[in-house]
């Protein structure tokens, strides 16, 4: 099969039969749900910009299972420049969705399974690897969408996965049989889990031999029977219920998140690629976030759209020319710039793993999340101060399209005379939506905890960079001799 | 006989310019004098890279041995279709 277009792509959806609850309800038609539809479409772009010859060059890779040519997307990172031109993908659907677009995860988790499997088989004498390459094979030729899921409940967090009170606050084997395991658990925060043909579940943390249950990772349809996704919900998502084109930001695209319940689901062994190697699962974590703290890479996109849409208010406002405003969009692009920075450096500075599989370097991508961590936060606040008050205190679209208060909305909210109030309201929108509706979580909270909380880089760092060196630069400058 | 060039973009990541609309003004300007070949790179003689910024990252490897005439600005555009055109 080739690789997908946008339109199959979302033929391939109605055909799922996924179990979605959302407001206390079962959604029957998942894809054309105006909460969800917009994450749908961001997905879509994935696919509809493969087959752009603008586009294709980011877009496609060569499978090195097949030769063929495929959605970079399903794509197993072959050199220094796979890893580079993710990168500059993530930006340019970023840029083209001013959302989270929900693809990376899917793969960031087959390029860290590409690697651990091969690593527990040398170690173990499994076969996992040749089983995932099989089954990567199938996600390449049918250009799937995977939702990598990582990130367990994990119940009370001082307490490891086998001392929990409820043993289900992580995703666990309940029982091995000769045809395959059960699972049961959870998986919190599932980015577009319902816009996902797979899901490729992996452990969250490092396990212990006490933990071994829970080291499991495996994959399954996404309609396979006892998952059950509940929709998590976003700030002023209901915008999207109101019609109308304004008010809701950006009008075409969004993200979303799920929580993913396992309830006893089988997994055939041909789907299972960790059981109970409880040695591996630290290193499947820390490899999976390595690549997703690269996979940030989309932040600078969004940026790209936050800084446009705050240079234009400022145009709409008649105050770009100010020397104030001047420098704050100077110093957006300044923050937005050193992003790029990170995740074009973490993917140069990459290297070649045993199973040939090539990785960022893990210091550089974990500075580079870390600053992610930060800096759409500044990025949001400039935007917000360019904007000016009235991005949170404009009525509505149906104010302004009311014949009683759209003539006073027109009159008092024009600002430009060469500009129609209408535009400054969407632009202002728009810069709502990024930084505090519904795109705000993709931009700032995602950017806080996505891939993982600050904290989490923060050790790896500390774990990363060598001291030892530096302090013997250090003293040999100096004239200290030990 | 009109010489037939196939456009190769880079992937556009962060591009300087519109560069469909760049091309789209070559198309223009060399209407009659060249033909545009398709995705069949056996079929042409000359490749245009259309690059969004000096990086100039297209990733040229399947056109080894054609000839390939780099764009990475808006600038480039008019002497290259003034050599085509004297060409011609």
């Amino acid at each position: 099969m080739a690789m997908m277009t946008a339109e199959a792509y979302e033929e391939s959806l109605r055909k799922l039969n996924l179990q979605v609850y959302m407001f206390g309800e079962k959604i029957e038609n998942v894809v054309d749900n105006p909460i969800i539809r917009p994450s749908m479409n961001a997905v879509a772009k994935t696919y509809e910009l493969a087959h752009s010859p603008e586009h294709e060059d980011l877009m496609t890779a060569t499978s090195h299972i097949t030769g063929k040519k495929i959605n970079r997307f399903t794509h197993i990172h072959q050199n220094v420049s796979d890893l580079v031109k993710k990168s500059k993908m993530g930006r340019l659907l970023g840029r083209e969705t001013g959302c989270c677009f929900q693809r990376c995860v899917g793969m960031d988790t087959l390029n860290a399974i590409s690697i651990v499997t091969y690593n527990i088989d040398g170690k173990h004498g499994t076969t996992y690897y040749p089983r995932f390459l099989k089954y990567l094979e199938y996600i390449q030729e049918n250009d799937l969408m995977v939702d990598g899921a990582m990130t367990d409940p994990k119940g009370h967090r001082g307490l490891s996965p086998h001392q929990q009170p409820d043993p289900d606050a992580f995703l666990r084997v309940v029982e091995e049989r000769e045809d395959g395991i059960v699972v049961r658990g959870a998986k919190a925060h599932q980015t577009g889990a319902v816009n996902s043909h797979e899901i490729v579940a992996m452990p969250t943390l490092s396990m212990s031999k006490e933990d071994a249950d829970y080291a499991v990772s495996f994959a399954l349809p996404s309609d396979a029977e006892g998952i059950t996704y509940i929709m998590g919900r976003q700030s002023c998502d209901t915008r999207k219920l109101e019609g109308g084109s304004m008010d809701q930001g950006n009008i075409l695209f969004g993200g979303h998140e799920a929580l993913v319940v396992f309830d006893d689901v089988f997994v055939p062994w041909e789907r299972v690629f960790m059981c109970r190697e409880y040695d591996f699962a630290g290193q499947l974590v820390e490899t999976f976030a390595a690549y997703h703290r690269q996979s940030y890479a989309c932040k600078v996109g969004v940026g790209d759209v936050l800084i446009g849409a705050a240079q234009t208010a400022a145009e709409y406002n008649g105050a770009d020319k100010a020397s104030h405003i001047r420098d704050k969009i100077v110093e957006m692009n300044h923050l937005n710039e050193t992003l790029y920075c990170g995740c074009i450096a973490c993917a140069s500075e990459g290297h070649k793993e045993p199973s040939g599989t090539y990785c960022v370097n893990i210091l550089l991508a974990n500075v580079h999340k870390h600053n992610v961590t930060r800096f759409p936060f500044e990025l949001s606040r400039l935007a917000q101060d360019i904007a000016g008050g009235l991005m949170v205190t404009l009525p509505s679209e149906k104010d302004l399209h009311a014949p009683e208060t759209g003539k006073w909305i027109r009159k008092y909210f024009q600002a430009n005379p060469d500009v129609p109030t209408e535009n400054r309201m969407r632009i202002l929108r728009l810069i709502e939506n990024l930084t505090l509706g519904t795109a705000a979580v993709g931009y700032l909270t995602e950017s806080m905890h996505g891939a993982g909380s600050p904290q989490a880089q923060r050790i790896m760092i500390s774990r990363r960079v060598n001291l030892a060196e530096k302090q013997k630069a250090a003293k040999k400058l100096c004239g200290i001799a030990e | 006989m009109k010489p037939r060039i196939r456009i190769k973009y880079c992937g556009g990541c962060n591009p300087k310019y519109d560069r469909v609309a760049l091309v789209e003004e070559m198309k223009v300007r060399l209407s009659g004098t060249v033909e545009w070949a398709s995705s069949d790179i056996a079929s042409c003689d000359l490749v245009v890279a259309v690059h969004g910024c000096e990086t100039a990252c297209a990733d040229l490897t399947a056109f080894d041995g054609y000839e390939i005439h780099p764009i990475t600005c808006p600038e480039d555009l008019a002497p290259f279709v003034e050599r085509l055109c004297l060409k011609g």
